[in-house]
């Protein structure tokens, strides 16, 4: 691929999935700012690989992959004031977007249960509804099997459902 | 699924970046990916090979393993040799390496990698007879394939800018011929799936590995029927696109002749228009285009003296 074809691929996954992988960090990190921050970062990453000529089976996968890891980095870095800890404190700087979401008095149900389900449910769960990705994908994330991955939303879902239903 | 959850969905999905931002976000990615541009890479070697780094060692280190190893065999035995024989990574890792290191100029370039990809779409064959294609293997000679064809196709394109056009669609021709050859000696295998699908369409689903069991098994032999045509395809219009680019070229080249007529026949630059002609007939997808050809061809004998030329050219005006 030459840097001219490498160039425009590289733009049209940005336009493609550039909004989803946004998402997947505003949702985790909870900050416009810095969701937006990791998106680029992100795609820098991914325009490494590409421009490397590293070989992928899935663009998609590897940009969450990518994501995944740098929302862990993000974490660490910042665990003294993470998400619950600040909320916490009674600072909420989540987006606009986010808080549109969390004050539906509808979603504060869903949300609370979400938040029960464990980490790797949880994310399994939002990759697969929230994101469209197929359990193969996820599966290429985390380095499970797809059936893993299946069982695990399945299950997740079932709880969902009968901790909504009490 | 419950409809709160459904909503919760739906709603999660409305985030999505503020246009300012993507827009900015792009911009910077833009420009992030001209300040560091494509890397182009050495091609990977084997690990095996990794001592072979420069073309002289490996000129060397070859002939030593030629020396060592023809005395066996194995080098021989090794080029009959399909995915799943122990000698196939011979094969492919020696053998066409050493091959590939030898063919110096675009033209051999070009052929070499034809020749290569055809090869694929034998072992492919040789597996379908034994019955032992599968997914994975027929997944990996898809790929292989799949760089070859583009390997020769870029080469005849280097050709054809280093003005070889005759040689760039030589090397098209027979590589379009061969593939759509093997090709057709796939389809019998797969006759449901070939009559109704576009060859796209057939090797997705055949691809596509299953999600569920309602989802029928991937089929390799269809999956590689499908490769195959599409890659016969690609070729094909290749040549087809050079062959179009030769129409007006032809008429170029009766001119040079023509301003050429007064000079000794040594002199004269041996355009072997008939040679040429034949070629583009061959490539010729519609009558006009053989019509095109055959006009300009068929007053101008082959090699006529410079002379009669030159009395040709004169009556012509």
């Amino acid at each position: 691929m030459d840097h001219e074809d490498a160039t425009t691929y590289f733009l049209e996954t940005y336009d493609a999935y550039g909004s989803d992988i946004y998402r997947f960090c505003v949702l985790k990190v909870s900050s416009r700012e810095v969701a937006e921050d990791i998106t680029q970062e992100v795609f820098m990453r991914f325009w490494q690989a590409v421009r490397e000529g590293t070989e992928f089976k899935n663009a998609r996968a590897l940009l969450y992959t990518i994501a995944r890891n740098l929302v862990i980095d993000w974490y660490r870095k910042k665990k003294e004031s993470s998400l619950d800890n600040l909320q916490e404190q009674g600072i909420d700087f989540g987006g606009e977007d986010f808080k549109k979401i969390t004050e539906f008095a509808e979603h504060e149900e869903v949300l609370r249960v979400i938040k029960e389900l464990d980490e790797p449910s949880r994310e399994a769960l939002m990759l697969r509804f929230v994101d469209g990705l197929s359990p193969r994908d996820i599966a290429d994330m985390s380095g499970e099997t797809p059936n893993a991955i299946s069982v695990r939303i399945n299950r997740a879902i079932k709880k969902v459902q009968q901790e909504l239903h009490t | 699924m419950n409809h709160r959850i459904t909503n919760f969905i739906r709603d999660l999905r409305g985030v999505t970046l503020q246009d300012q931002s993507f827009s900015r976000i792009r911009a910077s990615l833009s420009q992030y990916a001209d300040m560091h541009p494509v890397i182009t890479a050495a091609p990977t070697l084997s690990p095996y090979l990794v001592f072979f780094r420069t073309r002289s060692t490996l000129y060397a280190g070859a002939l030593v393993l030629f020396v060592i190893v023809s005395g066996s065999g194995v080098v021989g035995g090794a080029e009959k040799a399909i995915p799943g024989d122990a000698l196939y990574s011979v094969k492919i890792n020696v053998n066409e390496k050493v091959a590939e290191s030898f063919a110096d100029t675009t033209h051999e370039k070009a052929e070499l990698s034809a020749k290569l990809a055809t090869r694929r779409a034998d072992e492919a064959l040789t597996l379908l007879a034994a019955g032992k294609l599968d997914e994975d293997t027929a997944t990996y000679l898809e790929g292989e394939l799949a760089t070859h064809v583009e390997e020769s196709n870029q080469a005849a394109t280097a050709l054809e800018i280093e003005g070889d056009v005759a040689g760039s669609l030589a090397v098209r021709t027979e590589l379009g011929e061969d593939l759509a050859e093997r090709a057709a000696a796939f389809e019998p295998a797969t006759p449901d799936a070939v009559a109704d699908a576009p060859a796209a369409t057939m090797m997705m689903k055949a691809a596509i590995a299953p999600e569920s069991e309602s989802v029928p098994p991937a089929d390799p032999t269809a999956f590689m029927a499908g490769a195959l045509r599409i890659q016969a395809d690609k070729v094909a219009e290749a040549r087809n696109h050079t062959a179009a680019a030769l129409l007006p070229g032809i008429g170029a080249q009766v001119d040079l002749a023509a301003l050429n007529a007064n000079q000794p026949a040594a002199d004269v630059p041996q355009v072997d228009i008939a040679a040429t002609a034949t070629l583009m007939l061959d490539a010729a997808t519609t009558t006009e285009e053989v019509e095109e050809v055959q006009t300009k061809q068929a007053p101008l004998p082959g090699n006529a003296w410079p002379t009669e030329r030159s009395l040709w050219l004169n009556q012509g005006r």
